[in-house]
């Protein structure tokens, strides 16, 4: 019972990590940004003219607005959208010339500056899109996507965040609060952050690693186990060593290799050394070879089976299991990479998701919602196969951990 | 004669056999030759050298390391941390994943269930659970401050009283470091790597799976032996199962050492490579790595290599020797 008890608590534990990466990839940011711990997403939304729901990004109250005098012309008014502590949120929204007296300039006209901006007729400005207004003024045209502000009748202004375009009253007012996730991370997430992009290039990278690394070491490993010539054991222990030797220290030099090669800023560096063999993978496989049964062997090579037909069409079928976990393990790797790709590649346009995703985290520090959205996609993949592959993969680990 | 090195006295089977041994092994002897024997010879040769990757290396002698060891005030932080982090990371995740395979191993219903779960923090992808980390120990927003929100003044009490407790028994300086609760994590200089510990004690799946095989290796008469001998959990923990597993023990030890030497990507993602704040997060490899790819000083940065390998070396060695007689094989 207190055992129960305690691995309860410890998985509980174990599971908050996950648990939050998953809620905050679906909360809006008013919920992300909170001082309570909150597990359900949750978010605000209002209600469209369609009977849809359109999130609301971000709420801008306006509550600062200045004259000035601008080459000669009178005066303009300058509008800021604040958020409630009045720290400006876009630097200006918009400039536009007096409506009327500067004296008569109450909210009234405000609003009407306002509109106006939203319209067409103002000074156009890249971030804020113009909304067109159908029927009479009153309804707008909301585009699908999350920079669409409307104005409400208040003086605050919204930013909401459709799937598709939809419609909304001027001023539709009632801000609701509800328990629902967003996918607007995740939206965002796959197209700010060039998503397809990169997992193409890091399933390329990830393939060709793969078949290298499987020919390359079972290749070796069938000359270190099934063959038998001079010297075969001192290379074997020699190899053993080598896998005790820093990256640290190998890892300079091997950049000035490529680099005279011309090869930075390709993925030849990441691909191209898998053919060489892995010392631990060559291993692994080492010790399965070593239990096919050598009777079998003799026989093939009696009936005048060639050494390359031996390894091709009777050691390689009989070593799916290991192949499968040197595959696995070598993708999970590949997949994981960080410090290959961030010292060989430099175009963004090459990048691979985990040094995407370092970038990412480096450029936008606070949009957390979708730093979590890509996490959760890096994550995924990993866990899917890790639980069609379970066995497999544990047994790799034990396998690690008894090489020593 | 069998034994004969010289070829030329070979037969036409045993050259063939030869050959084709070569043949196989081949693409690892020039990997070998290609990625680790070169290297190792060009980079001890670069550590000596004055060398930016535009130009050649001009050779001057153990100018290199004079500097790192009598000038550069960041080398000796960056060891500084990577040791602490060391003293501390290792034993945390050791005696955790000890506890849960000790726990998992009571044969307790649903154990697949449990260890799927304390196993799976370990193979997220390490660029993704860092940026998660950020998140959950970000000082204002991240849950873990959340959670620790309501104890955190009782913690500050705690803290300020054996502080003053330690300072006034003499046994701690009197600037002794103010730590402020809710920790600060990443934004403060003494809660950097307690926050970094804290991420690697999630990670500890790996060595857990490896402690659970080696415990399940365990003879249940050893148990029962002692069982009846009237011995106590905690005496059979301590004479039958630590013994038992000491060899796994300690590989994860030394590996977690030989890893820690080598931790980098965590950092380097947190803090953007700069090891901040005051350079509390600057480790060993961090700093390495900086030293070569950012500012291009790839002679300095593989002395630095140098150095790492020779002190992975020591401190195997001594781990092997302060453990000597302490690790049980069985059958040796």
């Amino acid at each position: 019972m207190l055992s129960h008890a305690a691995l309860i608590s410890l998985s509980v534990v174990f599971l908050i990590p996950f648990v939050w990466l998953v809620t905050s990839s679906l909360k809006s940011e008013s919920h992300l940004f909170t001082r309570r711990p909150e597990w359900i997403p949750r978010g605000e939304y209002v209600r469209l003219d369609d009977g849809t729901w359109a999130e609301v990004v971000q709420q801008e109250v306006l509550t600062r607005y200045e004259e000035g005098e601008r080459r000669g012309r009178p005066r303009d008014i300058r509008v800021t959208l604040t958020d409630r502590r009045g720290a400006p949120l876009l630097k200006e929204l918009f400039t536009a010339a007096p409506p009327a007296d500067i004296r008569d300039m109450d909210k009234g006209i405000l609003h009407d500056a306002l509109k106006a901006a939203f319209t067409e007729s103002a000074v156009p400005l890249p971030a804020v899109p113009r909304l067109k207004p159908v029927v009479d003024g009153h309804t707008w045209e909301i585009p699908a996507g999350d920079t669409t502000y409307v104005l409400r009748k208040d003086d605050t202004a919204i930013r909401v965040y459709t799937d598709a375009p939809s419609r909304m009253v001027v001023g539709a007012d009632r801000i609701e609060t509800r328990a629902w996730p967003t996918l607007r991370h995740y939206v965002k997430g796959i197209q700010g952050f060039h998503f397809s992009l990169f997992l193409q290039n890091t399933l390329r990278i990830a393939l060709f690693t793969v078949i290298g690394t499987v020919l390359s070491s079972s290749w070796v490993a069938f000359g270190f186990s099934i063959l038998e010539w001079r010297g075969r054991d001192k290379l074997f222990y020699l190899m053993l060593a080598t896998m005790m030797l820093p990256p640290q220290v190998t890892m300079i030099p091997v950049f000035v290799i490529f680099k005279s090669l011309g090869w930075c800023n390709t993925y030849l560096p990441l691909i191209v050394p898998s053919f060489f063999g892995n010392a631990f993978f060559i291993f692994l496989l080492r010790q399965f070879f070593l239990t096919i049964p050598r009777d079998l062997i003799d026989a093939a090579r009696v009936d005048g089976c060639s050494t390359f037909r031996i390894y091709w069409q009777i050691v390689m079928p009989l070593s799916v299991p290991a192949l499968a976990t040197v595959a696995l393990f070598t993708f999970m790797w590949s997949w994981n990479d960080f410090m290959g790709p961030l010292i060989y590649v430099v175009d963004e346009a090459k990048y691979t998701l985990s040094l995407g995703l370092a970038m990412f985290k480096g450029r936008f520090a606070s949009r957390y919602g979708e730093m979590m959205a890509v996490s959760v996609l890096l994550t995924l993949p990993i866990i899917v196969l890790f639980f069609f592959t379970q066995r497999t993969f544990i047994q790799g680990i034990k396998t690690s951990g008894m090489k020593g | 004669m069998r034994g004969s090195a010289v070829p030329g006295s070979w037969t036409n089977a045993e050259r063939r056999r030869q050959v084709l041994g070569l043949v196989f092994t081949g693409p690892w002897i020039v990997g070998f030759l290609v990625f680790a024997l070169y290297p190792v010879i060009a980079s001890f040769y670069y550590s000596l050298c004055d060398y930016n990757v535009f130009n050649e290396p001009v050779f001057h002698g153990w100018r290199n390391y004079a500097e790192l060891f009598g000038e550069d005030r960041l080398f000796w932080t960056s060891l500084w941390n990577t040791a602490y982090f060391m003293f501390f990371a290792i034993p945390t995740t050791m005696l955790t994943a000890l506890v849960l395979a000790m726990l998992l191993n009571l044969r307790v219903r649903g154990q697949a269930f449990y260890r799927t779960i304390f196993f799976l923090p370990s193979i997220v992808p390490v660029v993704a659970s860092t940026v998660l980390w950020l998140w959950i120990l970000n000082p204002r927003y991240g849950v873990a401050n959340k959670i620790l929100g309501p104890v955190s003044p009782h913690m500050q009490w705690c803290w300020d009283h054996i502080a003053a407790l330690l300072v006034w028994l003499g046994m701690a300086p009197e600037n002794v470091p103010k730590l402020s609760f809710p920790p600060g994590w990443l934004s403060n200089e003494y809660w950097s790597k307690p926050g970094l510990i804290l991420m690697s004690v999630w990670g500890v799946g790996n060595n857990m799976i490896l402690y659970l095989a080696g415990l399940q290796e365990v003879p249940r008469e050893l148990y029962e032996a002692a069982e009846m001998d009237g011995a106590t959990a905690w005496r059979r923990t301590r004479h039958i199962t630590l013994p038992m597993i000491s060899p796994i023990l300690f590989f994860t030890l030394v590996m977690g050492m030989i890893g820690t030497f080598q931790y980098f990507t965590q950092a380097f993602i947190m803090t953007e490579g700069g090891g901040g704040p005051n350079d509390s997060t600057l480790f060993y490899a961090m700093y390495l790595f900086n030293n070569a790819f950012i500012y291009f000083k790839m002679g300095y940065a593989s002395a630095m290599a140098w150095i790492l390998f020779v002190l992975i070396v020591i401190c195997t060695a001594l781990t092997f020797r302060l453990t000597r007689g302490r690790v049980y094989y069985a059958g040796a």
